[in-house]
């Protein structure tokens, strides 16, 4: 997985026809991070390393390799932090299902809350009215 | 008490909430920690930067002794600010400093060498910066410890401090904290 193979960036024979080139290397670099200015895609950044990675996706890209490589390749040298969007393995596992944990969690609650509170509400004998609150009542239906 | 510990809960898991947010402050999410440690550092053969001095190879790094790996610039501030711990560092025969000059001017890195010291027993020139990217480097200065078998021990990024040097350095370049590398493919 981690092989340093000496790629030529500026590479001239066009294995692939430019206009794939272009399309699945700009959908690369939105996934990339730019690590100079760390909240940007390369594609927005115009810093110097981002653009040097860009050269080089670009590059690998020619040489044959498929888009997973090409993320491989970064990941390899900077990380998973190089990628914009956290992988789903292991250590990010936490990460992407404690919002639906919680989700799940909130609904079961809430209908365990709901068909308590039904059940209580069905379960209660209706008690006649007090004597002041029979009075209260009749007063109202007299206004009317 | 069973209504109390529904009301119990909410509290506990805010509690929990606001210990990782509160750890949170104090990470420093703009340090990357290279995905390098543990492996094994890439193939490369730099130039010199003048004809009088060494040029650095990935065989440099494989000697059998751990090395300190420099990532400096001439242009690069901070570099000057780090760099009279290193001169501190190279009179000690013991410690072996060798640096990448970082997409910097060659005569530019004379200069700088010749007018702060130098402190580095082999220099390779990566103008182009393609070897830094290899080495996962965004930024100068960044400095590598790699032990004697090519392997990628620690790194530091920014200005190097003496606590830092004492604390993480040291103990690495006398072999503790050893990291062990995974066979390459």
């Amino acid at each position: 997985m981690f092989n340093f193979i000496d790629i030529k960036v500026y590479s001239d024979d066009k294995l692939i026809d430019s206009e794939v080139l272009e399309e699945r290397s700009q959908k690369i670099f939105k996934e990339i991070r730019c690590l100079v200015c760390q909240n940007q895609s390369i594609e927005d950044s115009s810093a110097g390393l981002a653009k040097q990675i860009k050269s080089i996706v670009k590059g690998l890209i020619q040489e044959g390799y498929s888009d997973s490589d090409v993320r491989n390749y970064l990941v390899d040298r900077y990380g998973n932090w190089i990628l914009l969007k956290p992988p789903f393995n292991l250590s990010t596992a936490a990460l992407w299902l404690l919002p639906f944990t919680i989700l799940f969690l909130a609904i079961l609650t809430g209908l365990f809350y709901i068909l308590k509170k039904n059940k209580i509400q069905k379960n209660k004998p209706v008690l006649p009215l007090e004597q002041d609150e029979q009075q209260k009542l009749n007063k109202i239906l007299d206004d009317f | 008490m069973k209504q109390n510990l529904i009301f119990i809960i909410p509290i506990i898991l805010f509690s929990l909430l606001s210990i990782f947010l509160g750890i949170g402050l104090f990470l420093k999410p703009k340090e990357i920690p290279s995905a390098l440690i543990g492996k094994t550092i890439p193939l490369f053969n730099l130039p010199p930067v003048s004809e009088k001095l060494n040029g650095l190879k990935d065989k440099d790094l494989r000697l059998g002794k751990p090395v300190l790996v420099n990532v400096f610039a001439s242009w690069c501030g901070p570099c000057r600010i780090e760099h009279p711990l290193f001169m501190e560092l190279s009179r000690n025969p013991e410690i072996i400093i060798y640096a990448i000059n970082h997409k910097d001017n060659p005569s530019n890195a004379i200069r700088w060498l010749d007018l702060y010291g130098n402190p580095y027993k082999k220099i390779g020139s990566d103008l182009d910066g393609r070897v830094s990217i290899d080495f996962g480097v965004y930024g100068v200065p960044e400095t590598f410890v790699i032990d004697g078998k090519g392997c990628v021990q620690y790194k530091h990024i920014s200005v190097l401090t003496k606590e830092i040097l004492d604390r993480e350095i040291v103990p690495r370049l006398k072999g503790k904290k050893h990291v062990k590398c995974k066979l390459k493919q």
